[in-house]
């Protein structure tokens, strides 16, 4: 399976929502046309690569080369190129190399996480600053097990830092919430994610009555700034935006009256029955 | 006259006037007006007011078909529509991930207000930039294949695929009345 787009149709945090939710295993690939402001902790490459094992994020990297962890690695001073390779050969093929150095014992957990940081947690919140790319998923590109340290991340918590520390906003205008939806919470649970002292006051002002807007006058901060949040909420799977039914058109009071006065009743068998038969008829048309 | 009232929904260009023009035994109200703002760059003519199609299969009977504006600023004529529909179909186009969102809404803001059967119809699914119908599901929000409304690909624009949507929709209609009976039917037991 491979799905392509635009982060200007489908924005990065939907993306990730889509393959963490949807639980995949793949290579997205993000291609900037626009990179917007400098980005200083995402280094320059085309493509970005980001690996994805049943909806958890296990590395990322600029090439398919399946270098850069041991280059990381050696960079760091903790291992040459040629011994990496040679504890390489004494683990499972199917294994992460991460894993496989630790439990030889040339690596510890320590060093595992301080790589996965380097690879994943501190470069791809930084990709939500691109403003526009092409994206690919490519469900079939089989995982680079040589650049997996066996640590993951999940896709909304990653989707989160990336969005709160967004500077430019301008891409992400037109997918906002409206001012006037209401944001309903999706989990009766425990919030799963670490929220920040002001998602918190929206959060607890989320529901069935009051809209974007009045959460904003209610909380003193400006309008954009709850949408903001409110996608955030949206993004990472915890709320969903329900729109709000806008003022009476004067065009329409005649529809209206006519409509309103149509009684509303359930429909027969035997009604069902005619329309399918018909229905199939209509099947049958060349 | 036994009438049965379905709404088609959904985002700009999915093929919501197409699929009642197909099917409808009237000529369509059109109700197409130029359109004044950036959806001008998607269609040169949109949708203000309502679409209206109709079938009569029979004396004193008829399926009467009910197009919601392109243009969510309309949404007071959604709100009528949907409180006097038996069903509605949600149109997606395939090949369009960039309405997924639109698509969320609208399916947000109908489970909201009614609990009526419904069907998603997914619009150009031959287009070679499609996506795969179980990837626009979970993109939507539907996450479990247990969970999900009835699904089908629809040409628009093709009398027997607007037909087998209907009729997909239909049952699901019926398999709902049946299964509200039944609840009904065991109430009256306890």
């Amino acid at each position: 399976m491979k799905i392509t787009g635009y982060l200007s149709e489908f924005s990065l945090g939907e993306i990730f929502r889509f393959l963490s939710q949807g639980q995949k295993t793949g290579r997205l690939t993000i291609r900037p046309m626009d990179m917007g402001d400098e980005i200083s902790s995402l280094p320059l490459a085309s493509e970005y690569y980001t690996f994805f094992h049943h909806g958890n994020i296990v590395t990322s990297t600029t090439t398919l080369d399946q270098q850069e962890l041991q280059q990381l690695i050696a960079k760091r001073g903790w291992l040459r190129i040629p011994t990496i390779q040679k504890i390489s050969q004494l683990c499972p093929s199917k294994g992460t190399l991460g894993l496989c150095l630790k439990t030889q014992g040339a690596l510890d957990g320590e060093q595992l996480k301080l790589l996965f940081k380097q690879q994943v947690l501190t470069p791809i919140p930084q990709l939500f600053s691109i403003k526009e790319a092409w994206f690919e998923f490519d469900a079939n590109y089989p995982l680079p097990y040589e650049e997996m340290t066996g640590l993951k991340a999940e896709p909304m918590e990653i989707a989160l830092a990336g969005l709160r520390s967004l500077r430019n906003w301008t891409p992400l205008l037109d997918k906002l919430p409206l001012p006037s939806s209401t944001v309903i919470s999706l989990i009766n649970r425990e919030l799963p994610y670490h929220l920040n002292q002001i998602e918190w006051q929206v959060w607890e002002h989320i529901g069935d009555t009051l809209s974007i807007e009045q959460i904003a006058t209610t909380l003193g901060r400006p309008v954009v700034e709850i949408q903001k949040i409110c996608f955030r909420f949206m993004v990472i799977g915890i709320a969903e935006e329900v729109a709000a039914i806008t003022t009476t058109s004067d065009e329409q009071p005649t529809l209206r009256q006519e409509v309103e006065t149509v009684p509303m009743t359930g429909v027969s068998h035997s009604f069902l029955q005619g329309l399918l038969t018909f229905l199939k008829g209509k099947k049958n048309v060349a | 006259m036994e009438i049965m009232r379905i709404v088609v929904t959904g985002p700009v260009g999915a093929g919501k006037s197409s699929f009642i023009r197909t099917i409808s035994e009237i000529e369509a109200v059109d109700t197409d007006r130029k359109a004044t703002d950036e959806t001008a760059t998607l269609k040169a003519k949109t949708t203000v007011a309502m679409d209206f199609g109709r079938l009569q299969f029979g004396q004193n009977v008829a399926l009467h078909l009910y197009g919601t504006p392109g243009q969510e600023r309309f949404d007071f004529m959604w709100d009528i529509l949907i409180r006097k529909a038996h069903a509605f179909i949600l149109l997606v186009s395939s090949h369009r991930p960039q309405d997924f969102r639109a698509a969320r809404r609208i399916l947000a803001f109908m489970r909201h207000r009614s609990k009526i059967p419904m069907l998603i119809g997914l619009s150009h699914a031959d287009n070679p930039a499609a996506w795969p119908m179980e990837e626009i599901l979970v993109a939507l929000g539907y996450l479990s294949p247990y969970n999900r409304p009835p699904t089908v690909t629809v040409n628009a624009l093709e009398i027997p695929s607007v037909a087998q949507a209907l009729t997909a929709l239909i049952e699901a209609y019926a398999q709902e009345q049946m299964a509200e009976l039944n609840r009904l039917n065991k109430d009256a037991f306890i």
